[in-house]
């Protein structure tokens, strides 16, 4: 595949999701991606997400 | 022993392991993948959402690289949304792409060393690097360094 038609492809899909956010709230917007996220995981054997040790970490 | 540099694989990274051409992205992003006693991957839900709604066939296959590569996922908080809302509200990525801000923000927000991306147009520019690191340093985040495979593939660092 064409790395154009690849990045386009990309493009289009980031669209399509700043459509289908619009107008959530970051609390909704974190539940939705963590619980898919988990499932996403789960099924290709990746491992619970998880929140590395040493962050958050701020400067 | 050196420590393993940490290294958030946006999806553009993951997808020109597939066929891309030209093949000089292909061979970079692999050599970068293949790389793993150096790097230490990292995902995001992002990257998940991104490779879901890709097309069944690219789906599949993205899906076996990495299942094959074995990156770590990443939870995402409150924090990175509120970060990638915020660069947006600054202008540094447009609104129709608040994924490339949420890419950023999680790899900011988790004090990762390197952003590897090969989204040319939003992500891995110049002007774009700038911005970010000047809005993390006045919020107090950590700034990722941004680049595409190829600059890292071939890196190596001495004892």
């Amino acid at each position: 595949m064409d790395f154009k038609e690849l990045d386009e492809m990309w493009h289009s899909i980031r669209e399509r999701h700043a459509a289908e956010d619009e107008g959530l709230a970051p609390d909704q917007i974190v539940a939705r991606d963590n619980r898919e996220f988990a499932a996403f995981c789960k099924e290709l054997g990746l491992g619970h997400p998880t929140t590395p040790e040493t962050s958050p970490k701020k400067k | 022993m050196m420590r393993k540099r940490k290294v958030y694989v946006e999806t553009s990274v993951w997808g020109a392991v597939l066929d891309a051409e030209p093949a000089y992205y292909r061979e970079a992003a692999r050599k970068l993948l293949s790389r793993a006693d150096d790097f230490e991957f990292f995902i995001s839900p992002v990257v998940g959402r991104e490779i879901r709604t890709a097309p069944p066939k690219i789906r599949q296959r993205l899906e076996d690289i990495l299942s094959e590569v074995n990156p770590v996922p990443l939870d995402e908080t409150e924090e990175i949304v509120i970060l990638a809302g915020e660069y947006v509200s600054r202008g540094i990525f447009p609104g129709t792409y608040r994924n490339d801000a949420l890419h950023v923000a999680s790899a900011s927000y988790y004090v990762l060393d390197f952003l590897a991306s090969y989204n040319f147009r939003y992500i891995v520019r110049v002007s774009r690097r700038e911005l970010v690191r000047a809005a993390n340093t006045v919020l107090g985040f950590h700034t990722p360094i941004i680049l595409s495979p190829e600059e890292l593939a071939e890196e190596r660092w001495e004892e």
